[in-house]
């Protein structure tokens, strides 16, 4: 066990382990744009059109694991006291590993080749899986007291599942064998979509909505939820293997459009609406309700409605796309000023965050990502016609990031450079 | 959690709302306004950290013999903040609105992952720790 948990910057690690995880993420949604504009459109909006698998593995596997292991590396030190075993050798092969596996995959789906399966299979979700354990290894150690470290200390098994029972995915069609039970495909959706993807987002943002945006902190009922109200349920689902069939899914869902109504609450009572970000929180909790509310009435709804996509764009770009691009549009420049505030003496001023990453700009990106959601969710009236300016839109707006992010990047070396020899200046001229 | 923490919470509470309306106030454009909350905000800020400084860390470092552990941290980040206080203020005379929007943005942020540092560790030990919180708090003028 750690001592008591505590917001420690000073025990992160170095920003360009952080940075090596993150900065890529904007890019790989750039690929998967253009992939959804100039990809073959045969099926859509089919969920098991090849062109949607590719995609969601891009987005789930290339895009946001890096991002969200990349977060996971500086908050199990900073919120917890608990820094991964071995991060430093790790973490710079994140980024490569997680791209890799995606494109295999994505390889897999597109061409219908079991060889973009096996390297999936046997190579990346092993290779994967390292990560996963080191933050099961230090999940254990961290003590938790509120939402953000109950998340930290469970979520690395929600990765681990969702990995073992894809990497078992691939492996089946890379060995050339149908999909043997819908239940499998089911269950690691389900641990991917709700285990990992929305009980880390709903930890993660217990912590950074009341920092960035003044919402009110969540009530500690609320706190206690975490990570149980999804992960009991899922749990369950595995019963369903052994022939007994339980309301899981149904369970997950009401659990899902719990936490985004709680998370609504607090976004809506924010203090800081006026930053640009806080839009893109707003949409990705009404995205999880939407997709929550929608899953429920499923049995009740048209059979012709396109539910299958419209779920996959509301939890994947709506859930965790916009949320992360809020949180890379923060989280840089605010580690890039701590870092510079940390290196220069206490006597040099350094630039307030805005000046590193102009909230005019910001407002455009934001703006360029909300409209790009709004064609992707269109995408099903005209699918031939709309997934090339949808995945334009998309592929901008994710540039328009990485772009943004870039410059952070670029003005972080030039201040450090420039402001530290303006230190050594002043220092030399006293003496 | 007993009285004087939750004397010490509303206060952050407090110089959060005074900064809001600062923000609130450059928006509309209200400079008197602007001013006149910042002034508040800047003492309630200032008080607070020299209570914290010169009553409740001093007593936490004597009660548990940590003198370089979270109090020195604490330390540290009241100083950047007061720095960050001193750019507002000079942005503020120069009538800079989106210069002092910026401080203000960069400010806010440091406040809040330095008030989660402190309700969620320091002052649940210091209420452990601290014998008579209360009266000692109440020593430096502020109601506990």
């Amino acid at each position: 066990m750690s001592a008591a948990p505590a917001l420690a910057f000073e025990r992160a690690p170095q920003p360009g382990l952080v940075f090596g995880c993150l900065l890529p993420a904007p890019w790989v949604g750039v690929a998967a744009g253009l992939l959804l504009a100039f990809g073959p459109p045969d099926g859509l909006p089919d969920r098991f059109a090849p062109l949607s698998l590719s995609l969601v593995h891009l987005l789930a596997l290339g895009m946001l694991l890096p991002v969200m292991l990349g977060a996971l590396f500086q908050l199990l030190p900073v919120l917890a006291g608990v820094p991964v075993p071995l991060a430093r050798w790790l973490a710079p092969g994140v980024a490569l590993c997680c791209v890799g596996t995606a494109s295999a995959l994505a390889a897999g789906f597109l061409q219908g080749s079991a060889l973009g399966f096996r390297w999936a299979g046997w190579l990346g979700a092993p290779l994967l899986g390292l990560p996963a354990l080191a933050i099961c290894r230090a999940g254990w150690r961290v003590v938790a007291v509120n939402a953000s470290t109950r998340m930290l200390r469970h979520i690395g098994i929600a990765l681990l599942l969702t990995l073992l029972l894809g990497g078992l995915l691939a492996s089946l069609f890379g060995a050339g064998l149908a999909l043997p039970l819908p239940w499998l495909l089911d269950w690691h959706i389900a641990w991917g979509l709700g285990g990992w993807l929305a009980t880390l987002l709903a930890g993660v943002a217990a912590t950074v909505l009341p920092m960035f945006w003044q919402t009110p902190r969540p009530p500690a009922a609320a706190e206690r939820l975490l990570p149980w109200l999804l992960y009991i349920p899922l749990a369950l689902g595995g019963l369903e293997g052994a022939g007994l069939l339980l309301p899981w899914r149904q369970m997950a869902l009401a659990g899902v459009g719990l936490l985004a109504s709680l998370g609504l609450f607090g976004v809506l009572r924010a203090a800081r609406k006026h930053d640009p970000a806080w839009l893109l929180w707003l949409c990705a909790l009404l995205s999880w309700w939407l997709v929550a509310a929608l899953g429920l009435a499923r049995d009740y709804l048209p059979a012709q409605w396109p539910l299958g996509w419209w779920l996959g764009v509301l939890a994947l770009v709506g859930g965790a796309v916009l949320p992360v691009n809020a949180m890379l549009g923060k989280i840089i420049p605010f580690l890039v000023w701590l870092h510079l505030r940390r290196r220069l003496p206490a006597r040099v001023r350094v630039p307030p965050m805005q000046s590193l990453l102009r909230p005019v700009w910001q407002r455009a990106q934001v703006a360029s990502l909300l409209l790009a959601l709004t064609a992707l969710l269109a995408l099903p009236l005209q699918p031939a016609a709309l997934a090339l300016p949808a995945g334009l839109l998309f592929a901008l707006s994710q540039a328009g990031l990485g772009g943004l992010l870039l410059s952070v990047g670029w003005r972080f070396i030039r201040l450090q450079r420039s402001l530290g020899a303006g230190a050594v200046g002043q220092s030399e001229a006293r003496r | 959690m007993s009285d004087p923490i939750a004397t010490l919470i509303h206060q952050h509470h407090e110089a959060d709302a005074l900064l809001a309306r600062v923000e609130g106030a450059l928006r509309g454009d209200d400079w008197p306004l602007a001013q006149r909350c910042f002034d508040e905000a800047e003492q309630s800020l200032l008080g607070h950290f020299e209570l914290e400084e010169q009553q409740l860390f001093p007593a936490f470092e004597a009660a548990t013999g940590m003198r370089h552990g979270p109090t020195a941290v604490m330390r540290d980040e009241h100083a950047t903040m007061r720095d960050l206080l001193d750019s507002c203020r000079m942005q503020l005379i120069a009538a800079d609105r989106d210069g002092l929007l910026a401080e203000l943005d960069t400010l806010l942020v440091l406040i809040q992952q330095h008030n989660v540092k402190e309700e969620n560790v320091l002052y649940p030990m210091c209420a452990l720790r601290v014998a008579d919180l209360a009266t000692l708090l109440a020593r430096s003028g502020q109601p506990a």
